[in-house]
């Protein structure tokens, strides 16, 4: 080699330990900065090159010919990356969950004195003084304090859970629908910058180069749209980076499709649309999360509490309307009756055609329909039997034969079926069926193949009720028809107006039943407290869930699946947190600056350069002497 | 594996994050005494918690139950040991005055002061505790359940009752009720309660729709109810059927003394009879049915606002009926007219029914006391060892929490010590 060929050599040197030297500057600048990867710089020796000689064509040895910086590539372990992804998705999955779950722990405020639980305990309380003392004001004042406290706690917990979540219909106001409105809009944003980075690298990759920055770039930016849901990346085709969410493409290449969060109309929730067309199916990361709970977790609260003020409702008026007042009268509603819907059918008591022969005037339940009693001479239907036949309720079959079933019985068999219907006698004998809150508080269908529902006053003679409001006709003439409660029924949970104006209406007392219709007429005297004793027992009462639960129980089955909910939660963030610390670290080993390295690498390109301007300096020097030194 | 600084320093954050933690949760525990501060802290714990308060709660106000109607109980005694010691003056009065030896002015004398003791029993009997009368049966505040009609002479010639003879009833556990009160019906009742019906049958086996017309409903007698089909019946299947019927605390005879047969209703023990007939049209002006045709009761007697005939009986009817009062008001005129044969003997007689009876009910006011005492025992009971198992499920083991909490401290130290050993750590220091 020439001794000019040498100097291009060293320059060569020069230039690549240059290169290096900034690549090393590049890492320890960037040691960092979030997503970025250390790059290296590749060096290769360049071609050698075969020497011209005077005595052989070419001369012993080829010649190397310096060093050359081939790329400079960012050091990143794609299956790592894959992983780290994946549980960087189900963290904030969980963390979102953790999040929701624990707000509405807050919301119960459970153990406490001030929650819904101690409120009810209070109230109870209050009943028991009345029962001790139903003539005093003092004390009456009390229970209507204390009824007003636990209305006024359901009602706010319900408007909370709402706030958080809201129901079908209330639109975006609620916390988790902004929250999911704000995401889409960063997705949005996030694509159109992948977008913006793709030709960039394109125009970059047109040349040659590997961007490595603009890699960390977009790479940065698929994370952060994998926290919020699940992405799919495919990089195959070198022109087609295409980024998918929910089966949708996001950004395909150059170009980025827009998202929208927007109101369905059949259920009035909001959901994610792709360019105003698609309806997106998310999985994982923290939308998924806010999805389910606003569409799972925060109705079943929501529902749990409106099951609550409509069981307590009702089951506390039946007793307190047959109780008398400190005024003697009678009939009044503790709680404020449930506002009703316009269409459905929740509740049905018959008005029977034909009530039993005069004797008695309220049907006996516990004979057989078609009987009669020879101790008190009590005729049901012995002079005009119904017979037998089958119900059909809800769908379910119930089958029946008058001649030897007593109404008990029947409406026993009815409730075994757990077909959604209960059945009862009230206290005047009528047959009454309600809906439960398992069927949406709805009666779907009524038939008979006989004659009871018809006789009892129910449907009409051979019609059958299918759900329809045109249907209503088919229903007897003086049957009395109660619409299914209002949704919000939590809500207007409230202290009926009666007793707020007039504390001596609370019933406390019994009364009797002077003309035997079922329903008592006087009261038994102010110092009575039968009815009240009831009221108070009513806490241990079994009237929730078709009567398999009491008010105590059903509330405590529902803080209980809160606290294993926010529990699970919990502990999977914890476990998933931990998981991807140590994935991270995995990824930091392979892509992190190790401030170190870099110092010894600085080192290494320093004395490089170092030498590398020494050789030239000789060879300069060998040149002058040539130069200057000969001829 | 390759460390870098970046991994170094997650590492030693996330660890002090983590035992921060550890230590907030435990500061809470100390601080508030219970372990569980939100419900997925343990979530079966916090619903044990919630049913074991709520369980706690409903013992103590049983307590409480028990001992409002302890209280009332004592009350009750305290009145009645008064009535006692009217009773017997009386009856000491009673004696002297059955000697022939007193004058009729003595007697006299006498006779004014069994009335003034007359107007301290109606006092007696109006007693109250709380502001409510103890003895006027569930009417215990719309006014005074005797009420006195006296002479122009200021002598007490009636004493009427305004009260009824339901009972007052607490909840002393969990489904267990126990009366309270004893009302004046029972207290001051002396005799049996008899009354012979005003209208007879020519024959007892006969149906009685010859006599009465025909009709069919219910009778109530002491609130039982009893069907009858005068088209069916006869007297004799009537007495047969009431008979039949223990809960009414009623018999009934037959009596033939006035040359037909009679219908007698007469209760088991000293107590009053509430008898109507049952309108099944709610018609309370006038009440028909066979009580009101047999003529024991009157039916057009309205209701009174507690639901009850208590002065009822039909004006033809024969009642027997001696209260405390009537007794008193009897002996203080058997003195006034000098009627010794009566001082001495019926009046004798019926002055200790009335302290037996007296002593009766006595007896049972003591036995209920003793009743709530056994259960306050046992309930008190109950909520210590409820209170122990709530102690056990959520309070915080001190000693135990505040020993963690030092550990935790002293691994934090060296946790922070070591990360500025860590963080000092670096090539840079060494080179030039």
């Amino acid at each position: 080699m020439s001794l000019m060929g040498a100097i291009a050599m060293g320059s060569k040197t020069l230039d690549a330990m240059q290169q290096a030297l900034s690549v090393t500057g590049q890492n320890i600048a960037n040691a960092n900065t979030e997503g970025y990867s250390r790059q290296v710089v590749n060096l290769s020796a360049t071609d050698p090159l075969a020497v011209d000689s005077i005595y052989r064509t070419v001369s012993a040895g080829m010649v190397g010919t310096g060093v050359e910086v081939t790329s400079i590539e960012r050091v990143r372990d794609t299956f790592i990356d894959a992983r780290v992804s994946d549980e960087k998705s189900s963290l904030g999955y969980w963390e979102r969950m953790e999040d929701i779950t624990h707000q509405i722990e807050l919301i119960y405020n459970e153990p406490s004195d001030s929650s819904l639980s101690a409120l009810m305990d209070k109230f109870w309380s209050s009943l028991e003084d009345l029962s001790n003392n139903p003539e005093s004001t003092a004390v009456r004042s009390t229970v209507l304090q204390n009824a007003q406290a636990l209305t006024n706690m359901v009602n706010g917990m319900y408007a909370q859970l709402q706030a958080l979540g809201g129901s079908a219909g209330t639109g975006a106001d609620n916390a988790i629908d902004q929250e999911l409105a704000t995401d889409v809009e960063s997705l949005n944003g996030w694509a159109k910058e992948i977008a913006a980075v793709n030709v960039a690298i394109k125009n970059a990759e047109a040349t040659g180069d590997n961007p490595n920055d603009l890699y960390d770039r977009r790479d940065l930016l698929v994370g952060k749209i994998n926290e919020l849901v699940d992405v799919n990346v495919t990089n195959n085709d070198p022109d087609e980076y295409r980024v998918t969410v929910g089966g949708m493409v996001l950004v395909q290449g150059l170009h980025s499709f827009e998202l929208t969060y927007d109101q369905d109309a059949l259920d009035g929730k909001n959901y994610v649309y792709w360019e105003g067309k698609e309806k997106l199916q998310l999985s994982g990361g923290e939308m998924t999360a806010l999805f389910e709970t606003r569409d799972e977790t925060l109705p079943f609260h929501l529902d749990a509490l409106n099951e609550f003020a409509v069981s307590f409702t009702e089951a506390f008026n039946e007793i307190h309307q047959y109780g008398f007042g400190l005024d003697g009268k009678t009939g009044r509603d503790f709680f404020a009756p449930l506002a009703t819907q316009d269409e459905g059918i929740y509740q049905l008591t018959g008005n029977p055609l034909d009530m039993p022969p005069t004797n008695t005037y309220v049907m006996q339940a516990d004979v057989a329909l078609d009987g009669g009693s020879a101790t008190t001479a009590v005729v049901n239907y012995e002079n005009d039997p119904i017979g037998a036949g089958k119900l059909q309720l809800n769908g379910y079959t119930v089958a029946y034969n008058c001649a030897t079933d007593s109404l008990n019985a029947i409406v026993a068999r009815i409730n075994d079926q757990e077909c959604g219907v209960i059945a009862s006698v009230d206290p005047t004998g009528r047959l009454q069926l309600t809906a439960t809150a398992g069927a949406d508080y709805t009666i779907t269908s009524l038939d008979d193949t006989g004659t009871l529902l018809s006789r009892l006053g129910i449907l009409a003679a051979g019609a059958h009720y299918d759900g329809s409001s045109d249907s209503e006709a088919d229903l007897a003439n003086g049957v009395a028809l109660t619409r299914p409660p209002a949704a919000d029924a939590a809500m207007r949970f409230a202290v009926s107006e009666d007793i707020r104006n007039d504390l001596d209406a609370i019933a406390a007392a019994g009364g009797t039943d002077t003309n035997l219709d079922g329903i008592p007429e006087v009261t038994l005297g102010e110092g009575n407290t039968d009815v009240i004793t009831a009221l108070a027992a009513f806490k241990t009462n079994t009237v929730m869930e078709n009567g398999t639960a009491s008010f105590a129980d059903y509330y405590n089955g529902v803080v209980a699946k809160l606290g294993v909910d926010a529990q699970v939660a919990a502990s999977k963030v914890d476990s998933q947190t931990t998981l991807v610390e140590n994935l991270t670290a995995l990824q930091d080993s392979v892509s992190g600056v190790s401030l170190d390295d870099e110092m010894t690498n600085l080192l290494k390109f320093q004395r490089g350069f170092e030498a590398a301007s020494r050789f030239i300096t000789i060879i300069d020097s060998c040149l002058d002497k040539i130069i200057n030194g000969m001829g | 594996m390759r460390v870098t600084q970046a991994t170094a320093y997650t590492t030693v954050l996330s660890n002090l994050q983590k035992n921060l933690e550890k230590a907030d949760y435990l500061n809470y525990t100390i601080s508030s005494g219970s372990t569980i501060r939100y419900t997925s802290d343990d979530p079966v714990g916090a619903c044990q918690t919630i049913a074991y308060g709520s369980d706690i709660s409903r013992t103590e106000q049983y307590l409480e139950n028990i001992a409002d109607a302890d209280d009332w109980l004592l009350a009750t005694d305290n009145a009645m040991s008064a009535v006692g010691d009217i009773l017997k003056r009386v009856r000491t009065l009673t004696v002297q005055g059955s000697n022939d030896t007193y004058t009729a002015e003595e007697r006299e004398d006498i006779a004014s002061e069994i009335n003034e003791l007359l107007e301290e029993l109606v006092n007696d009997a109006n007693t109250q505790y709380g502001g409510r009368y103890l003895f006027g049966g569930t009417e215990t505040v719309s006014g005074s359940p005797y009420t006195v009609t006296r002479n122009s002479e200021g002598l007490v010639t009636e004493v009427g009752y305004n009260g009824d003879s339901e009972a007052i009833n607490r909840e002393v556990d969990e489904n267990t009720t126990l009366q309270i009160n004893i009302s004046g019906t029972d207290l001051f009742q002396v005799t049996n309660h008899v009354v012979t019906a005003g209208v007879g049958v020519a024959d007892q086996t006969a149906t009685l729709d010859a006599t009465v017309g025909a009709s069919q409903g219910y009778l109530s007698i002491n609130g039982e109810k009893v069907y009858y089909d005068t088209t069916a019946d006869s007297l004799d299947d009537l007495v047969a059927r009431i008979n039949a019927t223990p809960q009414t605390g009623v018999t009934a005879t037959i009596d033939t003394t006035a040359g037909n047969a009679r219908l007698v209703l007469s209760s088991d023990d000293p107590e009053q009879m509430t008898l109507y007939d049952v309108d099944r049209n709610g018609n309370t002006a006038f009440r028909e049915g066979l009580l009101n045709d047999l003529q024991i009761v009157d039916g057009s007697v309205a209701l009174d606002s507690g639901g009850n005939y208590v002065d009822n009986i039909h004006a033809n009817a024969t009642e027997t009926k001696v209260t405390a009062f009537s007794l008193l008001i009897k002996v203080r005129d058997d003195l006034l007219n000098s009627d010794a044969d009566a001082l001495g003997g019926e009046d004798l007689e019926l002055l200790d029914a009335a302290q037996d009876q007296l002593l009766k009910l006595r007896a049972e006011v003591g036995g209920r006391q003793n009743r709530l005492e056994q259960k306050a025992t046992r309930l008190a009971d109950y909520k210590v060892q409820m209170t122990e198992l709530l102690a056990n499920t959520s309070d915080t083991d001190i000693s135990k929490a505040v020993l963690e909490l030092t550990q935790l401290q002293s691994v934090q130290t060296a946790a922070l010590q070591a990360a500025s050993k860590i963080f000092n750590l670096s090539l840079m220091n060494y080179m030039g």
